[in-house]
Parts: structure tokens; C-alpha cells; sequence
């Protein structure tokens, strides 16, 4: 694989930071209605980055207006494909939780807990839970779309 | 349940408690990134890399689109090979090799093999891996 143009992995970095205490905040709030409307902010923060690109949203713009021009040039770029994959994860799993609250109120903090982990372990520690699924997803999908496959 | 869940407090020691198991979880991981074991898999040829064997021996990668510690490894195991001769690095892509992939048994990326020069696989890891385990596990295979 050719070395791609990339963006600097601090970024999605720092906007998980972001979206890990906005998520936090929201398993604290239990099943109220303040859950809920931070749970809504934080899947329409994951669907602004997973359309337009992990540093396109709001967390990447504070984040290049604010922090970077602090630290020194990245290390290395990163490709921009995997933290764009985990943010669509991350919508996938908040858009679940707001979409069953109606009938399961402890989906909201059930949804915040799981991006929550996966939000502070890119934060903390560098590792993408989203992009670490992207291979195993791949795998499953070969797997129903390939010719052993009986049924999908 | 409702003790620890009904109250904020109880759900802030909840939050406190999830991200520690995560953190050990990770932790549990990556200390076993870039340790090599030994192993005694299938046989891999020139076809199924679709590039010649090395000589003496071959570093597999399986890297992934925007795989964060994927470059790291490829520098480290292209220049242990550029150092020594009859030792090939072949990159694949995990996700354009879905059949490799699953004879392999590989979850995660990067996940590095080590063959012989027959093809045998010889040993394996995943996660990042540095210069002195790679030429540590190299050695054992050519000298082993």
C-alpha cells in the first residue's frame, strides 16, 4: 500500500476527547431528557464526520484553530479512511440508542456507554475500536457476500 | 442494579468502573503486540502472496486501510529486509485478501508472519513490532 495523503492523527484524537466527555456526561444523565438531547448532539457530531470527514467537523476545526498551531508538525499523516469508518460506527450505535428510547428508555445510557469506550480508548491511548472492527466487518461481509455462503 | 443505576453518583462509579476494564482490556492487548511465537501453519507460496518467495525468508504483513501502526511496521520490516539478502517483506492488504485472511486465522492488522524458505509459516505476531523484535524473530527462522 502506497503511502496516501493523510490528515494528522492528533486530530480525530483530540475530537474523541471532545466526544468522550460529552459522552460521559450523558451515561451520568441516566434516561433524562438532557441525556437524550447530548446523546443527539454527540450522533449528529458522528454523522458530520462521517460524511464530510473525521477532520471536517467541529472537534477537527477547534482543533486546528486552536491546539495544533501549540504543538509541533504530526509525527506521520494518517489515512483519513478508518477514523471516517469509526465515525460512522459511532453514529450507527448513538442513532440506536436515540431510536429506541421511546420504547427502551435505557438505550440512551446503554449507547452512550459503548461510543463512550470506544471514544476514550482513541483518546487515551491511540487505538481506534472503530477501525480495529473495519477488518473484522470486512471479513463478515465477505463471508455472506462469498460463494460458501448458504444464506446471507 | 437500581442502587447503582437510579442515582448519579452510581452512575459516574459505573463510568469510572467501564473505562478502567477498557484501559486493562487494551493493556491485556498490547503487551502481547510485536511478541512473536512460534508456529508451524500452512505452507504459503508465490501465488498466494503474488510476489516470489525470499531465499531464506519472507515477512508477511497484513496491513488494512489507515491501519495507525501499519507504516510504523512496514519501515521497521522493509528495512530488515533491504539489510539482508534472501529475505523478502511482502505487504498485503487484509482486506483485498479475504481468503488469505481467513486460512490465516487473522484478526487484527497488522498481523506479521514470518516464513521459512519453503514458504512453511514459522512464526507470527500482531500489533506494532520494533526493529529488535523483528530481527530477533528473523533470526531464530534463518538460524533455527
Amino acid at each position: 500500500m502506497a503511502e496516501r495523503a493523510g490528515i494528522d492523527p492528533r486530530g480525530p484524537r483530540f475530537g474523541a476527547a471532545v466526544t468522550a466527555v460529552l459522552l460521559g456526561v450523558t451515561v451520568v444523565l441516566g434516561t433524562s431528557t438532557a441525556a437524550t438531547v447530548l446523546l443527539a448532539v454527540a450522533a449528529a457530531g458522528f454523522a458530520v464526520g462521517a460524511v464530510r470527514g473525521p477532520h471536517r467537523t467541529v472537534q477537527g476545526w477547534v482543533y486546528r484553530r486552536w491546539v495544533r498551531p501549540r504543538l509541533g508538525p504530526p509525527a506521520e499523516l494518517e489515512d483519513p479512511a478508518p477514523p471516517r469508518f469509526a465515525q460512522v460506527v459511532g453514529l450507527v450505535v448513538t442513532a440506536s440508542g436515540l431510536a429506541l428510547s421511546p420504547l427502551v428508555p435505557a438505550a440512551v445510557p446503554v449507547a452512550a456507554a459503548v461510543a463512550l469506550v470506544a471514544a476514550f480508548l482513541n483518546a487515551a491511548f491511540a487505538f481506534c475500536l472503530g477501525c480495529a472492527t473495519y477488518l473484522l466487518l470486512q471479513r463478515l461481509r465477505g463471508r455472506v457476500s462469498g460463494p460458501s455462503a448458504a444464506r446471507g | 442494579m437500581d442502587l447503582l443505576l437510579g442515582h448519579t453518583g452510581g452512575r459516574l462509579l459505573l463510568v469510572v468502573a467501564l473505562l478502567a476494564v477498557a484501559s486493562l482490556a487494551l493493556a491485556l492487548v498490547r503487551r502481547r503486540d510485536g511478541v512473536f511465537r512460534a508456529d508451524d501453519g500452512p505452507r504459503l507460496t508465490a501465488a498466494d502472496l503474488g510476489r516470489p518467495l525470499g531465499a531464506r525468508a519472507t515477512l508477511v504483513q497484513f496491513s488494512a486501510p489507515g491501519c495507525a501502526t501499519c507504516p510504523r511496521v512496514r519501515r521497521v520490516l522493509a528495512g530488515l529486509a533491504g539489510e539482508q539478502s534472501g529475505v523478502v517483506h511482502v505487504e498485503l492488504d487484509a482486506t483485498e485478501h479475504p481468503d488469505l485472511v481467513r486460512r490465516l486465522g487473522v484478526l487484527r492488522t497488522p498481523t506479521v508472519l514470518v516464513l521459512g524458505p519453503r514458504g512453511e509459516v514459522r512464526a507470527r505476531t500482531s500489533g506494532a513490532v520494533d526493529g529488535a523484535q523483528a530481527a530477533g524473530a528473523l533470526l531464530a527462522v534463518t538460524h533455527g
